[in-house]
C-alpha cells in the first residue's frame, strides 16, 4: 500500500441528535483505524497542536523532544535564541537525530552516517560529501521545520501546515481562561520546571479529552479519592464516600468555548468557598500569601480573589492541552487503542517556594501513575474501550443536560453555551468534544 | 554497631509479603511516626521542586492506605495479583543515629484482570530503606523506591512498591 486509502467516513451518521434517542454517538469513533488516521492528518498535522512551554527550554541551545500526532519532533531554542519545532528525522535515511528527552546542545548529529544539523535546523555537515558527486538534491536538506508557531503566555503551539487558521483565531476564547490561570501567579507567569510524569492507558485519546469536562463521573469514579481528600480515611475499614458534595450543583457548568475548546467552569463553586486557594495544599497561610500578593499587584483584593478561583476550572484546549488545578496536562495519542497523558506541575512565578512545593505535592497526590484520581480514570477509559468490542448496540450516550441547556454569561461577561456538556446549543454547533472533533474533522475534509 | 543482618533481611522479606498480599494494616505498622515514602520520577530529583510519582509523609501514608483499602478504588477492582523478588540486600550503618540504611533491588510481576482481558506487567527498581529501632522493633523512617522506568510512561500503579 503506497498511500493509505482515504475512505469516506460519514461523521454525520456517527453522531446523532434524535428526538427518540437523545444525543448519541457511535462507538466506532473510538475504534476505527481510518478515523484515527484522519484525526492525525486533519487535526494533528494540519491544525494547531500544543508542543511545550517556554520555561521548559529557558536557555539558549535547550531542547526537549515531543511527539506531534505520532510524529517525533524536537522543540529547540536555537543558538540565535529563536524557538523552532523540527521533525526528529534525519534527511538522509530518516533516522531520529535526537535520542535524549531533553538537554542543551548546539548540534544534532545523526549517529548513522554522521550528518550534522545545527539547532537552527540547518544541515551543516555531510560526511564525505565529495563521494556523492553531484547526486545530492540541491534543494535544502535541513531538518523539516514546522512552518508556523504560535505563542501565548509561554505556551508554544505549532502547525505543520504552512497556511491555515491564524493562531490567535484558533486559540479563541480559550485565551481568556489561559490568561486567568497565568494571572494567578503574582508575577503573572507560570513555569513548568518540575519535570513531568506520564500515565498510559489502553484506550482512544479522545476518552481523556472528553473526560476532562465530565463532572458527572467524579462522585462515582472518584469516590475513594474524594473521601481521602476529605481526610476522613481511618486506619480501619473502607474509606467511605459520605459527602456527595456540590457535584450536581448548577454552579458547575460546562462551557463550549468554540473551536473544540471547552471549560468545566467551577469559578462559581470556588467563589462560594470564599478567598482561599482550592487545590494548592489549600491551607490558609498559602492562600493569604497569594491573595495578598495579587491584591497588591492589582490594587484590588476582589480581583485577587476572583483570580484565585481560576485554578479550579478544567480548561480544554483542542486537541491536546488541558490546564487545571496545579498542572498542565497533554494527551498523546500513541495509537488507536493506546494513549499517554503527561502532567507538568505548574508553578507560580513570584510565589514562595512553600506554595510551589504545595502545588507539586497537591498535583501528585491526585495525578500521575500513583495519584488518587488518575488511575481510576484510566481504568474507566480502558473499560469504555472494552465496551466498543460489542457492536450489537454501538451507540453511547453523552446527552446529560440536554433538557436544561441555556446560554449564560461566563465570568468574562461573554455569553457562552451550553451549560452542560454534550448538548446542542442554539447556534447549531454541537457542544460535545467528540462531536466538535468530528465537526472539525468534517470541516477539514479535503474537497 | 553490630548490624543484625538476619533481622533486617527478615524485615524486608516481611514487608515484601505484606505488599504482595495487599496487607495495608500490617504494612502501615512497619512505619515509624516520622515515615516518608517516596517514588521519584528521576534519579537526581528533589521532591520539593520536582514532580514525583509519589511522595507521602506519615499522615499522607495513612490517607493513601485508607483509599487503597476500599473496594471502590477502581484501578484495583479486582485487585492485581502481585509477586515480587527482593534481593541484592546491602546494609550499612546510618551516618547519624543508631539506624541502618538498606539498599535492595526488586522485581515485581503484576497480573491484572479486567472483564475478559488480562495483562501481565513487570516492574523493577531499587529501594533504599532507612530503618531504626523503637522499643526493640525495626521500623521504616524513610523508603525511597526508584523504578527503572521512573521517568517513563507508566500504567496505573495501584499496589504498594
Ligand atoms: S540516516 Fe542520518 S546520516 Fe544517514
Ligand atoms: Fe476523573
Amino acid at each position: 500500500m503506497l498511500t493509505p486509502t482515504k475512505n469516506y467516513i460519514d461523521y454525520e451518521a456517527l453522531i446523532q441528535e434524535d428526538p427518540e434517542y437523545g444525543f448519541r454517538i457511535n462507538h466506532h469513533l473510538y475504534k476505527d483505524e481510518e478515523i484515527f488516521q484522519q484525526e492525525m492528518e486533519r487535526i494533528f498535522y494540519k491544525g494547531w497542536v500544543y508542543i511545550g512551554h517556554e520555561t521548559e527550554i529557558p536557555n539558549t541551545n535547550d531542547f526537549v523532544v515531543r511527539v506531534m500526532g505520532q510524529r517525533p519532533v524536537i522543540l529547540s531554542r536555537g543558538e540565535d535564541d529563536k524557538i523552532r519545532v523540527f521533525e526528529n528525522k534525519c534527511r538522509h535515511r530518516g533516522n531520529t537525530v535526537c535520542q535524549e528527552q531533553r538537554g542543551n546542545s548546539k548540534f544534532f548529529r545523526c549517529a548513522y552516517h554522521g550528518w550534522m544539523y545545527s539547532n537552527q535546523g540547518e544541515l551543516i555537515d555531510i560526511t564525505h560529501a565529495s563521494i556523492y558527486g553531484d547526486r545530492l538534491p540541491t534543494e535544502d536538506m535541513n531538518l523539516l521545520e514546522a512552518p508556523r508557531l504560535g505563542f501565548h503566555r509561554g505556551f508554544i503551539f505549532a502547525s505543520l501546515a504552512a497556511e491555515g487558521q491564524p493562531f490567535m483565531e484558533y486559540l479563541g476564547r480559550a485565551a481568556d481562561y489561559i490568561d486567568r490561570y497565568c494571572d494567578l501567579a503574582p508575577e503573572r507567569e507560570i513555569f513548568l520546571t518540575a519535570g513531568r510524569h506520564g500515565i498510559t492507558y489502553d484506550g482512544n485519546w479522545k476518552m481523556q479529552l472528553e473526560n476532562l469536562t465530565d463532572a458527572y463521573h467524579a462522585e462515582y469514579t472518584h469516590a475513594t479519592a474524594l473521601a481521602a481528600f476529605a481526610a476522613n480515611s481511618s486506619s480501619e475499614g473502607d474509606a467511605e464516600f459520605t459527602d456527595r458534595g456540590d457535584l450536581e450543583d448548577p454552579l458547575s457548568t460546562q462551557r463550549d468555548l468554540g473551536g473544540g475548546h471547552a471549560v468545566l467552569d467551577s469559578f462559581a463553586i470556588n467563589r462560594s468557598q470564599g478567598d482561599k486557594l482550592r487545590f494548592t495544599g489549600s491551607t490558609g497561610t498559602l492562600s493569604e500569601e497569594i491573595v495578598g500578593k495579587i491584591a497588591e499587584r492589582e490594587g484590588s483584593r476582589e480581583k485577587a480573589v476572583w483570580l484565585t478561583h481560576g485554578g479550579g476550572s478544567h480548561i480544554t484546549v483542542f486537541p491536546n492541552l488541558m490546564i487545571l488545578w496545579d498542572a498542565v496536562r497533554t494527551i498523546q495519542p500513541v495509537s488507536l487503542y493506546k494513549s499517554t497523558i503527561y502532567y507538568h506541575p505548574a508553578q507560580l512565578k513570584g510565589a514562595s517556594q512553600e506554595i510551589n512545593t504545595a502545588r507539586i505535592m497537591s498535583h501528585q497526590t491526585g495525578f500521575g501513575p500513583a495519584g488518587f484520581l488518575a488511575p481510576d480514570d484510566m481504568e474507566m477509559f480502558e473499560r469504555t474501550q472494552l465496551g466498543t468490542v460489542s457492536d450489537t448496540d454501538p451507540w453511547v450516550y453523552l446527552n446529560r443536560g440536554l433538557s436544561d441547556q441555556y446560554v449564560s454569561k461566563d465570568d468574562f461577561g461573554v455569553d457562552t453555551s451550553p451549560p452542560n456538556i454534550w448538548v446542542k446549543p442554539p447556534n447549531g454547533v454541537f457542544g460535545g468534544i467528540t462531536n466538535r472533533l468530528c465537526r472539525i474533522t468534517l470541516n477539514r475534509l479535503p474537497t | 554497631m553490630e548490624i543484625p543482618k538476619d533481622e533486617i533481611e527478615a524485615f524486608l522479606y516481611r514487608e515484601a509479603r505484606f505488599m504482595d498480599q495487599h496487607k495495608f494494616v500490617e504494612w502501615e505498622a512497619m512505619w515509624s511516626d516520622r515515615g516518608v515514602y517516596w517514588l521519584p520520577c528521576a534519579h537526581d530529583s528533589d521532591p520539593m521542586t520536582d514532580v514525583s510519582i509519589l511522595y507521602a509523609d506519615r499522615a499522607g501514608i495513612t490517607i493513601r492506605l485508607g483509599r487503597m483499602k476500599s473496594r471502590n478504588m477502581y484501578a484495583q477492582d479486582p485487585r492485581s495479583v502481585v509477586s515480587r523478588i527482593v534481593g541484592n540486600i546491602e546494609i550499612v550503618p546510618a551516618e547519624q543515629g543508631e539506624g541502618v540504611v538498606v539498599y535492595s533491588t526488586f522485581n515485581i510481576t503484576e497480573f491484572k484482570r479486567r472483564a475478559h482481558v488480562t495483562k501481565q506487567i513487570t516492574w523493577a527498581g531499587h529501594s533504599e530503606h532507612h530503618l531504626s529501632q523503637v522499643d526493640g522493633q525495626w521500623l521504616m523512617d524513610y523508603k525511597k523506591a526508584t523504578l527503572v522506568n521512573s521517568d517513563g510512561e507508566l500504567p496505573a500503579l495501584g499496589f504498594l512498591v
